[in-house]
């Protein structure tokens, strides 16, 4: 008995020490949030509260990253500071309704493997009474995007820039792809990003690569129903055991049925990605058939079934990356029919969906470029879609989806300070974002970096993200007879660059793709009448690249930066 | 007033809809020489559908229809039942769960594409009913479905109606390849998978029954004890036993690929030990072999008319091996296991009068009323007899002769395919690609090219499994 109190007595100690460290840093680390009591006034500026009337002349008073005031006659506080927004338009910050953003990189999917030598039963993981230590990326429904967040200071540049402010934002590998997070876009540590976690449980119907279980669609889905059941029956189990635990041997825990039992509860609802019509009804077939709350996210055709999703109830979380021409395709005529109207008809979908009464809100869908979400949005209230609806699906119908609309979504008191300030109409072409705050702090609009993506009419800022490789670089390689300098001058058309490269042996045709950051060219070198095949891979980074050329079997480092244009 | 709108306005959709109704409520085919292939062939016939059925068929005297009835002229045409491919891969979205030896909890219906294009192409070739089935990658594969080729209506309006259900089976190479590394369909990277031999594939597939069994005494055992007004815990539900126990009690019919005389009878005996049936055996090139036994069985054979030597267990087959199942009395079809194939399954039919002898009815049962009785579903298709389902096709001449071509192909009694429309209609197709192309190309420089997600690894189709013909652009 005596020991016992002892040893409570450690721990108590233990638990105060450890607080008492702890404290330290995070009360470091809240200052850096906001100034304490630091104010703003938005003032002058047309007020798109969204939620209300828009004011022509309005101003919004900020503090302690919450709107504080906002109207046309609110006295500007003599604390705040004010910004004089005079021609300019206010508008809540933006949502990005389904991203990967801020996660750290995928881990390469593992096999589940077969038979040869791992479970007889068939390799759920979720099931197999003896499940491998680590399951394959894409089963685990208990990954937490919230645990995964990785945030610099530049991470969400490119997003600020185009007024986006807030994105659901999950992992998009695998069946389970994992809970997924609602998160302000700032600097600050994650913890202090998050609004809402767990949010939704993302699933895609994407078999495993890899060679193991499930490696088709219809195992993805047999999977699916079966981790399901599993589910169910788990919660069958534990109710039973919580009832009477006397005479009742102890069920084993399983993490990852733990973590569905949200989800067949229907408190959780399910993101689906669908894009086609048999995509998206094959996915609310199974979401019916265990009852599950769901979102479709994605939606590509959905407006050709606007009138049964509306009879469903559901809700679509619309991807703005419109499908795109492929950029080298030999024959147009290749395409069938069916193709070139997908393509034709995806601006369309938004109006559709509006018309139909379908509750839905636009997500990028991981579109490289940040811009081309406002870009393209404005693309949909061109094809139809009245622009108030589109503003709501890129703030206030999130928010509500979501479950937030209390905190986000519009200027009102009392809401979260997530705000942008425009040169114009939020869906006009030569629109820039002048100012961003989020939770009350204003953040730096990055310009485009030079010969970057063309933003939307050259005025909206790019993204640092999306690489370009047109334009001229100096470039310098390690040969293993020392440094050659080279010039490399390409243009880029698509993901494809087509260009030349000066070396001291002669300049030589070069052409190569681009894909996200990384860079790859070739071209063949005639040194004294010989025929020198050279491959290189490279990051770009803004105006730098880095990579490796291969020579004949020979490998040099190069480095180099793009020469600014005159 | 408002009330009275209302009525009005339910008269005349009441009016409308009988007027509509009248007009397409009935269908005359008349003048047309009908293969029926349940009871020999009319000349100077007449088939009358009504509400999607066959109403009549017979003379041209005894067949009346309505004064409404729409009339086709089939003078100096032919009718042949719906044609009906007993083996297909087509219209699905993916074929080969790889992975595992027993997959028989994926199911194709999960993943039937209603936009392939190939169901279309089908329907011109007068095919109407097809059964996709799953690969052959696995000893014990996933369940297959059955569809009605009604191109331009969803997939759930496509899958037969009360659909029986059916599993895949595979036998010989094809289910052991994944458990050899040297075997040239190994893909890198991918982990070897039991079996690797032939007995491998027996075990496997015993294995299977046993796991099966003993899951149905578990679940026998609480059913009495519920009965018995227990509380107990339910067995866990296991989707792929729950499938096996669905075959052991008669739900579920097998049909299995195979080639080798010997594999057949290997499987006829476990079923046997195991108190299972097969209900038809796919490909079965050696079934001439072992053609007694089959029939004892009571199993239906669906072969090719005339593909060998693609592989060392296709080394035996001969062109003769439909004609000789079916003079051994077992219910024979021939199949395409082929996107192409699936187009002409009329001259495959042909094929076996050349080769074996066989009159045109029992030819033509080869692609219609004998896969309609392996699939289970010849209460409703396969011949063309009163209350059967309105699915015929008309051919410009007689089915059986390469020069002829199917004019128009129905079913349930609505046109899916009329070459004439299908002639007007390329030209509007062009013209819309072409405007979608242009407009496409004035816009271009907007957006910027998508990245698209990464490519999933190659998987093998069917057909490369199976015939060695690597084409990826196939399935």
């Amino acid at each position: 008995m005596k020991m016992q109190i002892r040893s409570h007595f450690r721990l108590t100690l233990f638990l105060a020490l450890v607080s008492a460290l702890t404290a330290l840093p995070l009360a470091r680390r809240a200052e850096t949030r906001t100034i304490e009591g630091e104010a703003w006034a938005i003032k002058g500026g047309t007020v798109v509260t969204v939620t209300g009337a828009t004011i022509p002349k309005g101003v919004v008073v900020i503090r302690n990253g919450l709107i504080e005031a906002v109207g046309a006659d609110v006295p500007v506080p003599a604390d705040a500071r004010v910004i004089d927004a005079t021609g300019l338009t206010v508008y809540p910050g933006l949502i990005d309704a389904n991203t990967n953003l801020g996660l750290a990189a995928p881990t390469p999917a593992a096999s589940a493997g077969g038979r040869g030598g791992a479970p007889a039963v068939p390799a759920l993981a979720l099931t197999t009474a003896a499940a491998p230590a680590a399951p394959p990326a894409g089963l685990s429904p208990e990954l937490m995007a919230a645990d995964q967040l990785k945030v610099t200071p530049e991470t969400f540049d490119a997003q600020r820039a185009a007024g986006i402010t807030t994105a659901l934002s999950a992992p998009r590998e695998g069946i389970y792809q994992g809970q997924s997070v609602l998160i302000n876009l700032g600097s600050d540590a994650p913890e202090k990003l998050i609004l809402k976690s767990p949010v939704t449980l993302n699933v895609a119907f994407s078999p495993t690569r890899g060679g193991g279980y499930p490696a088709s669609l219809m195992g993805v889905f047999a999977f699916l129903r079966q981790s399901l059941l599993d589910a169910q029956w788990y919660r069958e189990v534990w109710t039973r055991y919580n009832k009477e635990k006397r005479g009742l041997q102890r069920p084993e825990v399983d993490k990852s049925l733990a973590a569905l039992q949200p989800v067949i509860n229907g408190e959780m609802p399910v993101m689906l990605t669908a894009n086609t019509v048999r995509e998206i009804k094959r996915a609310i077939g199974l979401a019916e058939e265990f009852k599950l709350r769901y979102f479709i996210s994605g939606g590509l055709q959905s407006y050709q079934i606007a009138d049964l999703l509306k009879e469903k109830n559901a809700t679509v979380l619309l991807s703005l990356n419109y499908p795109q021409r492929p950029a080298n395709l030999e024959d147009p005529e290749s395409e069938a029919l069916r193709v070139l109207r997908d393509r034709a008809e995806a601006p369309k979908a938004a109006a559709t969906l509006h018309k139909a009464g379908v509750r839905f809100a636009f997500q990028s869908g991981y579109l490289s470029r940040p811009s081309d979400f406002i870009a393209n949005a404005a693309k949909a209230v061109e094809a139809g879609l009245p622009k108030d609806a589109a503003l709501r699906a890129l703030t206030i119908w999130p928010a509500e989806i979501f479950g937030v609309s209390e905190q986000l979504g519009s200027i009102e008191k009392g809401k979260i300070a997530n705000l942008i300030v425009t040169s114009g109409d939020l869906f006009d072409r030569r629109t820039q974002v002048k100012y961003v705050f989020i939770d009350g702090r204003q953040y730096e609009v990055k310009a485009p970096a030079p010969n970057g993506p063309a933003g939307r009419g050259g005025g909206r800022p790019g993204a640092a993200a999306a690489a370009s490789a047109a334009g001229e670089w100096a470039i310098t390689a390690q040969s293993p007879n020392g440094p050659v300098q080279v010039t490399l001058s390409v243009s880029q058309e698509g993901s494809a660059i087509n260009g030349s490269i000066t070396t001291p042996f002669g300049t030589f045709p070069v052409s190569g793709r681009v894909s996200g950051s990384e860079v790859t060219f070739s071209f063949t070198a005639k040194v004294q009448d010989q025929e020198m095949p050279v491959t290189a891979k490279g990051t770009i980074d803004g105006n730098s690249i880095k990579g490796t050329m291969s020579v004949m079997g020979q490998e040099a480092e190069f480095s180099g930066t793009r020469t600014p244009k005159q | 007033m408002k009330k009275c709108h209302l009525v009005l306005s339910f008269l005349l959709i009441a009016v409308f809809s009988v007027a509509a109704y009248a007009q397409s409520d009935e269908t005359l085919i008349k003048n047309a020489t009908i293969m029926t292939a349940s009871h020999g062939t009319i000349e100077n016939g007449s088939i009358l559908i009504r509400n999607g059925k066959i109403a009549a068929v017979g003379k041209n005297s005894d067949v009346k229809a309505g004064p409404n009835a729409k009339v086709i002229d089939a003078t100096g045409m032919y009718v042949t039942p719906g044609l009906i491919d007993a083996h297909s891969h087509s219209a699905l979205d993916d074929v080969n769960e790889m992975s595992l030896s027993v997959t028989a909890m994926v199911r194709m219906r999960d993943v039937v594409n209603d936009t392939d294009i190939n169901i279309y192409r089908q329907l011109a070739g007068g095919t109407t009913t097809i059964h996709p089935m799953h690969g052959s990658a696995n000893s014990i594969g996933g369940q297959n479905v059955i569809l009605k080729l009604k191109w331009g209506r969803p997939a759930e309006e496509m899958i037969f109606p009360d659909m029986p259900r059916t599993i895949k089976f595979a036998l010989g190479e094809n289910p052991k390849r994944a458990g050899n590394s040297a075997n040239p369909f190994s893909a890198p990277g991918r982990p070897l998978r039991f079996p690797a031999t032939r007995m491998g594939v027996e075990f496997t597939i015993r294995e299977a029954f046993v796991q099966a069994k003993e899951y149905m005494a578990k679940w026998d055992a609480y059913e009495a004890a519920v009965k018995r007004g227990e509380n107990p815990l339910a067995p866990r539900r296991d989707l792929k036993l729950d499938a096996i126990s669905d075959i052991l009690r008669g739900r579920l019919s097998i049909h299995a690929h195979c080639y080798r005389a010997d594999e057949i009878l290997m499987l006829i005996n476990l079923a046997d030990e195991l108190g299972f049936k097969v209900t038809t055996f796919q490909h079965v090139l050696e079934g001439y072999k072992v053609a007694k036994e089959i029939a004892a069985h009571g199993a239906g054979g669906s072969t090719f008319s005339d593909w060998w030597a693609y592989k060392m267990e296709a080394f035996d087959a001969i062109p003769g091996n439909a004609a000789i199942m079916t003079r051994r009395g077992i219910i024979t079809s021939v199949n395409s296991d082929s996107a192409d194939l699936a187009r002409r399954l009329y001259q495959e039919a042909a094929k076996t009068i050349k080769y074996g002898g066989l009159t045109d009815e029992e030819a033509l049962r080869l692609v219609t009323l004998n896969p309609a009785k392996q699939l289970k579903i010849d209460t409703r298709v396969g011949s063309i007899d009163e209350g059967k389902d309105a699915d015929l096709v008309i051919f410009n001449g007689h089915p059986f002769s390469i020069y002829s071509r199917p004019e128009v192909t129905m079913i349930e009694g609505v046109v899916y395919f009329d070459r004439r429309e299908d002639l007007k209609r390329r030209e509007l197709i062009a013209k819309e690609k072409k405007e979608l192309i242009e407009r496409e190309k004035k816009n271009a420089g907007q957006g910027q090219p998508q990245q698209p997600m990464p490519a999933l690894p190659p998987t093998l189709s069917e057909e490369e499994l199976d015939h060695g013909k690597p084409d990826r652009k196939q399935q």
